[in-house]
């Protein structure tokens, strides 16, 4: 076969028709922004062959200079929300602070307090009182019932002077043997 | 030639899109080709043939002044764009290495196994030789242009282009024969 017929073959080979339209068309829209008059075309393609990326219009300078305006703006706005949200925080405490009644508070937690000691001398007493019924087995029956009642007298001044802590069998044993 | 070329070239010029669409329609499979049998790779030729449209496109304004051949016009832009490509990267796969599967890749829809391999051989003893004969030989067997226009192309005159010619097809007859 010929040379030339075997370099006709070439002629077989072909660009893919998907790239050809997408290549047609991004091709065609960079001269989208040409003016039809030869001279003022020939500036503008310079101009953008030049400075690809420096060529802004005035348009998109106004949009960026409103959208950069718009940024500070919220952010000034931002600031000053959370600035005025402190001292209006400061503001408000005094007046929060007068609803609530201090003393009202401290009269109740002292009256709770109270209670809890009541409870306690309550249950101390109780325990006193089964102590008394053991000690009582071991006494003879007749001081018993005088030493119980002076016990009973004494350990009841005994418990309500010590609220937090019940006697244990030490003190009852001391109170005992006085 | 393209039937109504001049008048579609002048309206490109004014900056008649639609124009120009038609122009790129009817030369941009020939550049594609001849990019490719250049490069060797398929990707680099679609990027390579897309701008060389795009700077067609710029720069068409100048076209008129220098009274050349459209075709030879484009054809000089592509020669130039790969010549820039080659400055600034060398091919990744070189024509030496082009087998079978990579015929998918080049685009080459050829069905039949003994074309594609003959397709192969061109290519590869077309590699061989050198750019300008390289050129010639595809502008003139591949592409069908003229004496003149090949001329203008490669920047050389006519009968050099003829001289050319004449060795360019002895070197790849060579370059056949060792391949065999």
């Amino acid at each position: 076969m010929e040379t030339t017929e075997l370099l006709k073959k070439l002629k077989t080979i072909k660009p893919d028709s998907d790239y050809s339209r997408k290549s047609r068309m991004v091709v065609l829209s960079h001269g989208s922004t040409r003016s039809t008059g030869s001279g003022r075309a020939e500036l503008t393609i310079n101009a953008e062959n030049r400075l690809p990326v420096f060529s802004f219009s005035f348009r998109q300078i106004a949009t960026g200079v409103l959208h950069s305006g718009w940024s500070i703006a919220m952010t000034a706005i931002f600031l000053l929300l959370a600035i005025g949200s402190f001292s209006v925080l400061k503001i408000l405490s005094p007046a929060t602070t007068a609803v609530v009644d201090l003393t009202g508070l401290k009269a109740e937690a002292q009256a709770i307090d109270a209670q809890i000691e009541l409870t306690n001398i309550e249950y101390a007493t109780a325990v006193i009182e089964n102590k008394t019924s053991t000690v009582s087995m071991v006494l003879p029956a007749a001081n018993q019932k005088a030493k119980s009642k002076q016990m009973k007298s004494g350990l009841n001044a005994a418990g309500m002077e010590s609220t937090s802590t019940p006697p244990t069998i030490d003190s009852v044993l001391e109170i005992l043997s006085e | 030639m393209l039937d109504g070329e001049i008048k579609l070239i002048e309206n490109a010029v004014r900056g008649k899109a639609s124009a120009f669409g038609l122009l790129y329609d009817h030369y941009q499979p020939k550049i594609y080709r001849f990019v490719l049998i250049k490069v060797g790779r398929r990707e680099d030729a679609e990027d390579l043939t897309h701008q060389v449209f795009i700077n067609a496109w710029l720069n068409i304004s100048n076209y008129k002044d220098l009274g050349f051949p459209f075709s030879s016009w484009l054809y000089r832009i592509a020669r130039n764009q790969v010549i820039d490509s080659y400055r600034t990267r060398k091919p990744e796969i070189s024509l030496e290495e082009v087998d079978e599967e990579n015929f998918a890749d080049l685009g080459i829809n050829e069905k039949s196994i003994e074309n594609k391999i003959q397709i192969e051989h061109v290519m590869k003893a077309l590699k061989g030789l050198k750019e300008d004969y390289q050129d010639i030989l595809v502008m003139r067997f591949v592409e069908d242009l003229s004496v003149r226009e090949t001329a203008v192309a490669v920047g050389k005159s006519e009968g050099a282009v003829k001289l050319m010619q004449h060795r360019a097809i002895k070197e790849l007859k060579k370059a056949f024969d060792t391949l065999r």
